[in-house]
């Protein structure tokens, strides 16, 4: 019953406040609805609440107000200045943590007029209900008997963080008191029953804190920041009766210094875990970097020469290498990098289409499947160098068979339509364009079918995984709607995997303008004829054998800078298209 | 549509080696006229899923023939068989919006595209999910994701509409709205519909025929009214009904059923034997005449009604309750309490078959 009551009440209570924003009124709005009032209820009991719910309201409003109130407030006292001056004086809860007991001194005032209207719940939950001043009429919060807290204050040390949130509703008093006249108060000795009750209620509400507060030990601080620079006013106010728990509670926080910082150090532990890795990754990934950040900058680097390292700093060495005027003659950086972009950006996506299909052929099929599955990693497992070279010998012009003249294994094949033999592996033989910077087709084939081939293993093995992971009743589903298997490809399980296609995507493009490996096997060490078929890597390798690092160092910041932008690019068409579930 | 079932058996391979295979559905037959409400009830685990799921083409019966009308369907492909299906767990495509899900079946059907979103609309519609239509499943509510996946299945004006377990992912309040929703779709639609759930109570509101399953095996088929009062078997008689039948152990002396050494209700002509009797709740009337005494425990006090918590020796569970108006008085103070019962709400269950007498 209770729980249906409180919902709208909490709204009405809400807009009430939002409406008059005079303070005078939201004494008045802490209650609302009731029904029987028990005139026994007019006790110090009673009272007390009313004050002490003042002095919390006061609390966390303050707090709200000034950072500052942060502060525990652990021995707030609240005066009621109403018709019954000091109608109540409450010492609030202390270290929630710990001390649950929520200590509260019982109005002595026997004055004629109520010290205030409000009700345990209500103020509690909306602290910016009522200030104390113009805490007015009394309400003295019916309690049933069957009110039962949350839990014993006594059990606050073992509350886990990750207790469920406290519900509100098991503390809020059955029927709330209804707008009340002018209550005599008399009997303010009476009823010590009601008293526990109170007390157990306000203990609960320091559990139900706790545990909140325990929930999130670590952001806790954060937390209190937030709360007490008053933003969240909204969430405050809102339905939520927990964050406006957890703000009454942080904000009259009540955490010891100590306390504190053997928290602080308990979240911290994470470090020392991943301390070895970090150490290592500072000094062969981020000093490295750093290093080469700093000498593309040195003109003339030359480490051999320690009385005369360098010339000075500047740009000198990246404007020779976009000029391709280094002094050297060898790679030229624009056919390097053009090169790596067109070999890349046709391999990766058509490598990982090919991957997609046996994915799908090999999850559909069962009997030898982990035969399949093996001979499909082979290539995984093969040095680059070699599964170059073997490429090689398919592409050759010149066969190797006994010194005749025998044709490679592709041209052989070609021949049977009457192609006559192309020389794949001899760049300049079949290339587009006259300037500096050519398209050399042939051996762009070569280096595509090459990384498709070499990318397929580890593609399949994680698209296959994928799919394993992509439950089985979407294909029901899609089965019974009539979707043609392409459609379910294209439709429903490519989506469903699109996290693991943008995966393969991106490190495919970062893998792929990095390639060093494929093209030195293919294509010899020099390239193709004179780095003609070089790679952005290779460029920069040229130099570090040349003893030219400062071209090293600039071509390596320009391929950081150009990996950077492709991967930036591809991550935000993926963000578009990918569904992650 | 009609779908009529016959001998269907499902067996499924056995996990291990030389194991039995698993029987999931066994020989089943069952006559389903054209536009009920037909509901598949018992407990998880007895075949319900599976029988759906050869309705709709996605198992194959290792035994049995399913026809749709007079066309025998026990091979034809799932989207052939014009059904819509409504899984358990929606299976709503997350990467497609509301509309998109909606319209997928129109979609494979080579409808045009126009078309197909006014058709989607009114799928829409029907179950008033219209603002809806441009979010993506996971950014709906439980009940609303259900009501998705009935669009979707409707959307193709199905033969024939298959649930499995629609409401189970619902709370409780939103169940028993939804469930009366259902009804009124299929009243509407006047789609022959078969409902899966093992869920008596969500059964017997809204089916127009309940069909009542154990391991596999068809136990009852029936209006649900008439099955609950003339149960077939003792499993049935517990199956229906909250709070459950009260079962005893008794005996059939001279034709009077008795429970210990009370004689509750005639027999009639039944031979002398021993028997379980069961005793629905609402089948007691408090009486200090009585013939049956029970060891009253608390009573407790519902508004309407007053449950009344009791032991008895004979009782096959710990408790025995019993529902009596709330205006009865009762004593005060609990302890044994006399009770007459009403003959209609007892059944007596021979004791090696559980079969009713
Ligand atoms: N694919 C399967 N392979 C083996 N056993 C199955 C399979 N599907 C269901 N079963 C078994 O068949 C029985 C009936 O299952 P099901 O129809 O899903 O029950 P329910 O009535 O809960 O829907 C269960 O014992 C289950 O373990
Ligand atoms: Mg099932």
């Amino acid at each position: 019953m209770a729980d249906k009551k409180e919902k709208p009440e909490v709204g009405e209570v809400k807009k009430e406040e939002v409406a008059e924003k005079k303070p005078a009124s939201s004494a008045k709005t802490a209650t609302t609805k009731s029904t029987a009032a028990k005139p026994a209820a007019k006790t110090a009991a009673s009272k007390s609440t009313a004050a002490k719910s003042a002095t919390k309201t006061t609390e966390s409003k303050s707090a709200e107000k000034k950072p500052t109130a942060a502060k525990p407030a652990a021995k707030t006292t609240a005066t009621a200045k109403s018709a019954a001056k000091p109608a109540a004086k409450t010492t609030a809860a202390k270290s929630m943590a710990a001390k649950p007991a929520a200590k509260t001194t019982a109005a002595k005032s026997t004055a004629a007029k109520p010290a205030a209207k409000s009700v345990t719940k209500s103020s509690a939950k909306k602290p910016a209900a009522a200030k104390p001043d113009e805490v007015k009429p009394v309400a003295e919060p019916e309690i049933v008997e069957e009110i039962k807290p949350v839990a014993q204050p006594e059990t606050v040390e073992e509350v886990k963080p990750v207790a469920e949130t406290p519900a509100p509703e098991a503390i809020v008093p059955d029927t709330v008191q209804p707008e009340q006249p002018v209550l005599p108060v008399t009997e303010v000795k009476e009823e010590p029953a009601k008293q526990t009750i109170m007390q157990k209620t306000a203990g609960a509400f320091k559990t139900a804190g706790a545990k909140t507060k325990a929930a999130c030990v670590s952001a806790a601080s954060t937390v209190k920041g937030w709360f007490v620079k008053g933003k969240p006013v909204e969430a405050t106010v809102s339905e939520g009766d927990v964050n406006a728990e957890m703000k009454t509670v942080l904000s009259g926080s009540n955490l010891s210094t100590k306390e504190r910082i053997i928290r602080f150090c308990r979240s911290q532990t994470g470090w020392l875990f991943v301390l070895p890795a970090v150490v290592l990754m500072c000094i062969f990934t981020l000093y490295p970097i750093f290093n080469a950040f700093i000498r593309a900058f040195m003109e003339n680097y030359m480490p051999t020469n320690k009385a005369h390292p360098f010339d000075g700093w500047g740009f000198e060495n990246f404007v020779r290498v976009l000029k391709g005027d280094t002094g050297m003659g060898g790679a030229n950086f624009w056919q390097c990098l053009l090169n790596t972009f067109i070999v890349t950006i046709i391999s990766v996506p058509l490598s990982i289409l090919i991957a997609l299909l046996i994915a799908v052929a090999l999850s559909s099929i069962k009997a030898v499947r982990k035969a399949y599955q093996t001979i499909l990693f082979l290539p995984y497992l093969t040095n680059a160098l070699a599964m170059g070279a073997v490429f090689a010998t398919f592409f050759q012009i010149i066969g190797t068979k006994s010194n005749t003249e025998t044709i490679g294994m592709v041209n052989n094949f070609l021949g049977w339509f009457g192609i006559s033999p192309i020389d794949w592996l001899n760049p300049n033989m079949h290339a587009w364009g006259s300037g500096t910077v050519k398209v050399y087709w042939a051996s762009y084939l070569v280096a595509i079918i090459y990384d498709v081939w070499a990318g397929l293993p580890f593609k399949i093995l994680i698209l296959f995984s994928a799919l394993q992971s992509v439950n089985k009743q979407y294909y029901d589903a899609a089965k019974i709607d009539g979707a043609s298997r392409s459609k379910v490809l294209w439709k429903i399980t490519a989506p469903m995997i699109s996290p693991m296609l943008s995966y393969l995507f991106i490190t495919g493009i970062m893998g792929g303008m990095k390639s060093y490996s494929s093209i030195v096997g293919l294509f010899g060490e020099q390239m193709g004829r004179d780095f003609n078929m070089g790679t952005v890597v290779g460029y920069i390798y040229q130099y570090i054998d040349k003893g030219q690092t400062g071209y090293a160092f600039a071509g390596s910041l320009l391929l950081f800078v150009i990996i950077m932008i492709i991967t930036a690019i591809s991550n935000y068409v993926s963000k578009k298209r990918v569904t992650y579930t | 549509m009609k779908i009529s079932i016959q001998n269907l058996t499902k067996a499924f391979p056995s996990r291990v080696k030389k194991g039995d295979p698993v029987i999931a559905v066994n020989d089943m037959n069952i006559e389903i006229p054209s536009g009920k409400l037909v509901g598949l009830l018992g407990p998880s685990g007895c075949g319900k899923s599976t029988t759906l799921f050869m309705l709709s083409g996605l198992e194959s019966p290792t035994k049995g023939k399913i026809l749709f009308d007079e066309q025998d369907v026990t091979t034809l492909a799932p989207e052939r068989r014009g059904i819509g299906l409504v899984f358990q767990n929606y299976a709503l495509y997350p990467h497609m919006t509301v509309e998109q899900n909606i319209m997928f079946p129109l979609t494979n059907m080579r409808i045009p595209k126009q078309e197909a979103k006014a058709k989607a609309l009114d799928a829409a519609r029907l179950v008033q999910i219209e603002d809806l239509l441009a979010r993506k499943p996971s950014e709906l509510s439980g009940g609303q994701q259900q009501r998705v996946a009935i669009a979707r299945a409707l959307v193709k004006m199905p033969n024939v509409l298959l649930l499995d377990e629609p409401l189970s992912n619902l709370d409780a309040r939103l169940r028993l709205q939804t469930r009366e929703e259902i009804k009124r779709i299929q009243r509407e639609t006047g789609i022959t519909t078969v409902f899966v759930t093992h869920d008596q109570e969500e059964a017997m509101s809204i089916c127009d025929i309940m069909v009542v399953m154990k391991l596999g095996i068809v136990q009852q088929i029936g209006e649900p009214q008439a099955i609950y009062d003339n149960p077939a078997n003792l499993f049935v008689a517990n199956f229906l009904g909250t709070p459950p039948i009260n079962i005893f152990k008794g005996k059939i002396e001279n034709g009077m059923a008795y429970i210990g050494d009370e004689a509750v209700v005639k027999a009639g002509k039944l031979e002398n034997q021993e028997i379980y009797i069961g005793i629905r709740p609402e089948g007691f009337i408090y009486d200090p005449k009585g013939a049956l005494s029970l060891d009253v425990d608390h009573v407790e006090v519902m508004g309407r009604d007053k449950s009344i918590v009791s032991r008895h020796e004979a009782s096959t569970k710990p408790t025995v309750r019993s529902i009596i108006d709330s205006d009865v008085k009762l004593p005060s103070d609990t302890g044994i309490m006399k009770f007459k019962v009403k003959p209609n709400k007892v059944f007596l269950f021979n004791m090696d078959e559980e079969r009713i007498l």
